[in-house]
């Protein structure tokens, strides 16, 4: 068992890494495949916006660009208010590209946070609080 | 909790990183709810270790306590486990659509 919630998936895609880079990384084609519309700012800092297919609104901000090669940005849904992607609870996308014989090797990992955002945590704490709460209600009736 | 939650689901493998603590999940999970004591007598750790264990358990959601005389007795709470394997199942389909998509977008501009 991974020590952190993750999903990977890996595809080779008969293109040159090139056209791909273009594809994962400019808003034009990446409102054809990473969601309905899509705008973002390609570089270390840069915040972006993903509308999926279904509607859904998310926030980016990018984390690393290695132009050609890896692409890694934080989304969260942007209904969240937070005021960092920390606090939101985003999850972390990886974008790596890799050069194989079939054309390129496209590979995605979506990596959930491993520690609970200060906000959660607070919420999480507060549950245990109630829980306690309950526990010691029910013991002492 | 939803998928677009990743948060808990996080905190959930996080938990279940550590060997003793899948191993405590597992055996509160096949013999029922068990006691600290109870446990350490099972696992090849001590009572202290295994109720650090079981308070990093709790704050995840995957037990749960109740005081029956003067010790504590956990149970295991499959909600988060079952939550984390629908984060992982739905995130997994989305990325497949998304990859089929660019599949069919690069092939489109090749064509």
């Amino acid at each position: 068992m991974p020590a952190s919630a993750e999903v990977t998936r890996t595809v080779v895609l008969p293109a040159d890494r090139k056209r791909v880079w273009d594809a994962v990384t400019r808003p034009a084609p990446l409102s054809r495949w990473l969601g309905a519309e899509v705008e973002i700012d390609l570089r270390p800092g840069g915040t972006g916006t993903v509308v999926g297919e279904d509607e859904t609104v998310r926030r980016l901000v990018v984390e690393e660009v290695v132009p050609g090669r890896r692409l890694t940005f934080h989304w969260w849904p942007a209904d969240r208010e937070a005021a960092t992607p920390r606090d939101a609870g985003a999850s972390t996308v990886e974008i790596g590209l890799d050069e194989v014989p079939a054309g390129t090797r496209v590979t995605v990992t979506e990596t959930a946070p491993a520690n609970p955002a200060p906000a959660a945590a607070a919420a999480m704490a507060s549950d245990a609080a109630s829980a306690s709460a309950r526990r010691v209600l029910l013991a002492t009736r | 909790m939803t998928t677009g939650d990743p948060t808990e689901v996080g905190v959930v493998f996080a938990a279940l990183a550590d060997a003793t603590r899948r191993d405590v999940v597992v055996h509160l999970s096949s013999d029922g709810p068990a006691t600290p004591t109870q446990l350490a007598a099972r696992l090849p750790v001590t009572r202290q270790a295994v109720a650090k264990h079981l308070a990093a358990l709790e704050s995840a959601g995957l037990v749960a306590v109740s005081r029956e005389g003067r010790e504590a007795r956990y149970r295991f709470t499959p909600e988060p486990l079952a939550d984390a394997m629908s984060w992982i199942t739905d995130v997994g389909l989305q990325w497949d659509r998304r990859l089929d998509a660019l599949r069919a977008l690069l092939g489109e501009e090749a064509g």
